[in-house]
């Protein structure tokens, strides 16, 4: 394995301090440490309380609560939500059914589209549709995505009626599904597009400056193969890196995407959390995109290492 | 200063003088009611929202809080990250392994569910948004200035001044500070874009500050409240294209003062 | 004797804000198959450009004026698709700094093919046995496990010969080296030397010698042109050249040879945006005379001679 000590410790900290975060929390804020657990809306008899002060041993010292917790989250047990009245990591894995393949589509057509385009920016910058290209990015990259969402939706649902305006439903088959989701992933993957160009852009007008490219002419190579055979290929593990890093924001954005567009998935269980103060669903999210982001840096690090020899060489 | 920097300045510099007087440039105060409801005309450039506030005066004076809340958020990422970045490249050995280290496990916190979270429980307001952004948002920073620094350590001027028996905190102040601006400045500009957009967004589901109306608020109520269902597009257009064009004033600014964004056609 | 490259009056600047770079000025020379022409001088004063200007390879910044015929065709006149397809097949062009020359994400194997690929029909196997037998008669032991290799896990010396190898596997009819043992050390050279001489043997190619070592110009050239600030101050046959030197600044490279006392030229070469009257030379000529510093020196020519200078002008 080419991922070197110093990488696994970095995610093994940013795992343990994002669980410190959630454990620290709801025990440290003000207000009852019991009511910061279950959630404010939640109506749970004086019994009952009780008993879950007993079973999530708040009566014990921290260092052995922390213990409990990190037994828990190892469990899957990420507590229960006593709003939706479920455990909080079944009602998580339900919705992350929804938002998983949502985000995923939208990385790989925003990669499909956005390394191309900003590729060719960079190699000839003085054309028109490259500095089109580039001003567009920029653009679209400073519009909240969810304000983009909710232009898309006025303009296509409500004027147009070409898409749903309310959200599928989870027994749906799987063209309605794809329906509803059109417009969310169209948004979703503009944005990551637009902002992939800008790396690659700047990763691509980078690499014009080493001696490479211009061998690679001199073999007798056109303009395009020097591009997107040589160029592009190390030009793409800067973007590598920041499409990884990436991850949390776009998982944020989509998030918020989704609420607009009234998808069941994590955006809009957090957004009824938020509202009805649910917080072992607010802490369970936070945890599982903490997680998500971390794997994806794990998948960035593979890939690079099979793209790059002097990385997969060091052992 | 080439193109794209002279117009993100003069759109920034609009913005921000109709952030510094709201009440010259706002034909209304923003909390006199008037009929909900109406569309855009003579009487209400921009219509007005259901509690019948002029909608024009309200996105005028949410300017004020959306620029104060990017500003300061961004300026305090900025000082931790500076000061994070120029003690790792000075210190250099553990104390730079330890930072830059704590740094990248910063780097992968997905921070706007942290910012959501805090919220909830303390209850929404601008001051927790900009102390949660300036604690995780200083990461790209501290890692552009201790590359910066570890520079210019080696550089003449620094050597000499520590071969003439300055102190080290003083050579840090007066000789590394200066020369690292024309670095963060873009990077802060950046910043202040990232930061409006996560307040919007947070704003979006609720938890802005309702006291102080920005321009993300002033799009939360509007969502919330219908106006896309009953198609009164001046409610939640004006406030969206505010934020739009404001960040990427911003935007505009700071990329034009990145060497890899290289907007010149010609080197 | 065949002509393969005619050079005339070639002149290139470049165009950066307001400021005018000549970086050529002026040059003509020629060469006929199986010779070796080489071009000394000191680092700065225009070689490189040449070398670029003849392949096609410079930016689109510059002003090239002059011709260069490739076998009676205007290189500078040839449409893009024509250039792509002489350049690799039968002009070969091997860059200062073979290190940076290849992509480091590539194979060695893979790069050395890239020219067989695009010029000729072959298939990937046919065009990787070729590299084999490329890198075989050129003296590896062990061809196929070197061709699997990457840049990086060889040194300068080797990667050298690698690019030689990719810059004549098609068996060019021109074959341009720009500096091709600076930064090496001395086992290496010989190698490279080596290499040389038997493509000299071999392939019958006519070579253009960029250097700036006078000894690797006299083991290997037949003719041999010496430039100074973007123009050529001396040229003729080599043993000539070094026998009968003519222009004080090449008695001057060579008195700074070490068998010579390493005796430097006093001064710097101006700035190649600077232009002044008289002679490029005579800031720093020990043997200037007042003419020197208001008059521009012809390109006298003698037989096989050529030379600027004023001095043999008055003979
Ligand atoms: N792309 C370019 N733009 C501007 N000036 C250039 C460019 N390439 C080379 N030059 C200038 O041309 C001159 C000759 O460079 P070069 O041919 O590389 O010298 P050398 O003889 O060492 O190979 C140098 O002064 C250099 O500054
Ligand atoms: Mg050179």
């Amino acid at each position: 394995m080419h991922i070197t000590f110093y990488r696994w410790s970095r995610y093994f900290f940013s795992l343990f301090f994002t669980i410190c975060i959630s454990f620290l929390l709801p025990r440290l804020m003000p207000g009852d440490p019991i009511a910061n657990m279950i959630g404010q809306s939640a109506h749970v008899s004086d019994a009952t309380i009780i008993e879950l002060r007993q079973e999530l041993g708040l009566d014990l010292p921290l260092p052995e609560q922390f213990l409990q917790y990190l037994v828990n989250i190892a469990h899957f047990d990420l507590g229960y939500s006593y709003t939706l009245h479920a455990p909080v990591s079944s009602i998580i894995m339900e919705r992350m059914a929804l938002t998983i393949p949502f985000v995923g589509i939208a990385i790989v057509i925003g990669i499909i589209l956005g390394v191309p385009l900003g590729a060719l920016a960079g190699m000839s910058r003085s054309k028109k549709t490259s500095i089109l290209a580039t001003y567009g990015s920029i653009a679209l990259s400073s519009a909240p995505p969810y304000f983009l969402s909710l232009i898309a939706l006025s303009i296509l649902s409500f004027n147009f009626g070409l898409f749903p305006l309310k959200g599928v439903s989870a027994t749906a088959g799987i063209i309605p599904w794809i329906h509803h989701l059109i417009l969310p992933i169209a948004v979703l993957s503009s944005c990551i597009a637009a902002r992939n160009c800008l790396i690659m852009r700047g990763s691509v007008i980078q690499e014009t400056h080493e001696h490479y490219p211009l061998y690679a002419k001199a073999k007798g190579l056109t303009e395009r193969m020097v591009l997107f055979q040589h160029i592009v290929k190390n030009a793409s593990l800067p973007l590598i890196t920041q499409v990884a890093l990436d991850v949390g924001f776009i998982l944020s954005g989509a998030l918020f995407i989704e609420i607009v567009f009234s998808l069941p998935g994590m955006g809009m269980l957090t957004y009824d959390a938020v509202l009805s103060r649910d917080y072992p669903i607010l802490e369970g999210s936070l945890l599982v995109i903490a997680i998500m982001v971390i794997l994806t840096n794990i998948a960035a690090d593979i890939i690079y290492g099979v793209i790059d020899p002097r990385i997969r060489w060091q052992g | 200063m080439r193109r794209p920097e002279i117009l993100g300045s003069i759109v920034l510099a609009a913005f921000l003088i109709m952030a510094v007087a709201p009440g010259t440039f706002a034909p209304q105060d923003p909390y006199t009611r008037f009929t909900p409801y109406t569309p855009p005309g003579s009487d209400h450039l921009l219509g007005t929202n259901d509690m019948g506030h002029d909608i024009l005066s309200e996105l005028i004076y949410g300017s004020r809080v959306s620029l104060f809340v990017g500003f300061a958020s961004a300026l305090l990422a900025t000082m931790v990250g500076g000061i994070v970045g120029i003690v790792a490249g000075y210190c250099r050995g553990g104390i730079e392994d330890l930072l830059m280290g704590f740094t990248d496990i910063i780097l992968m916190l997905p921070w706007i569910p942290v910012i959501i979270i805090l919220a909830v429980f303390l209850g929404p307001g601008i001051w927790i948004f900009i102390l949660i952004f300036g604690a995780f948002a200083w990461t790209s920073i501290a890692r552009i200035i201790r590359s910066k620094v570890l520079q210019i350590r080696e550089s003449g001027f620094v050597q000499s001044a520590r071969c003439l028996g300055f102190p080290t905190w003083y050579i840090m102040a007066e000789e590394i500070g200066p020369n690292l601006f024309h670095i963060a400045f873009p990077q802060c500009m950046l910043l202040v874009a990232s930061a409006m957009i996560t307040e919007a967004s947070v704003s979006f589901i609720g938890l802005g500050d309702p006291s102080m109306k920005s321009w993300g608020v002033m799009l939360s109520f509007a969502f919330t409240k219908g106006a896309l269902i009953n198609g009164m597009w001046w409610w939640y257009l004006p406030p969206g294209i505010a934020i739009s064009i404001c960040v990427m004033a911003f935007a505009l600014i700071g990329y034009s003062r990145e060497k890899w964004v290289n907007f010149e056609v010609r080197e | 004797m065949n002509r393969i490259l005619e050079v005339c009056k070639l002149s290139v600047s470049f165009i950066s804000g307001n400021e005018v770079v000549q970086a050529v000025n002026n040059v003509s020379f020629d060469i006929s198959q199986g010779d070796i022409f080489a071009l000394v001088g000191e680092t700065g004063c225009g070689k490189s450009v040449i070398a670029h200007a003849v392949a096609g390879l410079l930016p689109d910044n510059t002003v090239i004026s002059g011709e260069v015929n490739y076998k009676g065709q205007d290189l500078l006149e040839l449409s893009q698709q024509d250039l792509i397809a002489l350049r690799g097949q039968e002009i070969g062009i091997i860059l200062q700094n073979p290190s940076r020359a290849l992509n480091p994400l590539y194979t060695i194997g893979h790069q050395i093919r890239e020219p067989v690929l695009v010029h000729t029909m072959k298939t990937k196997d046919r065009a990787s046995r070729m590299v084999t037998a490329t890198l075989r008669k050129m003296g590896f032991f062990d061809p196929e496990s070197e061709a699997h290799r990457y840049p990086f896990e060889s040194s300068g010396g080797m990667n050298q010969r690698f690019v030689i190898a990719t810059s004549t596997i098609l068996s060019p009819d021109l074959l341009i080296a720009d500096e091709p043992t600076t930064g090496l050390d001395h086992s290496c050279i010989a190698d490279v030397i080596k290499e040389f001489e038997r493509i000299k043997k071999e392939e019958h190619c006519a070579m253009i010698l960029i250097t700036h070592d006078l000894t690797l110009a006299r083991t290997l050239a037949d003719r041999i042109g010496v430039m100074y600030s973007g123009e050529i101050v001396e040229m003729g046959e080599c043993k000539a050249v070094f026998s009968d030197t003519l222009h004080p600044y090449t008695r001057g490279l060579i008195g700074g040879l070490p068998e010579n006392g390493c005796t430097p030229i006093p001064g710097i070469s101006p700035p190649m945006s600077r232009r002044f009257p008289g002679c490029r030379f005579h800031p720093r000529c020990t043997e200037r005379m007042p003419i020197c510093g208001q008059v521009h020196p012809r390109l006298e020519v003698n037989g096989d001679r050529f030379v600027r200078c004023h001095l043999c002008h008055s003979h």
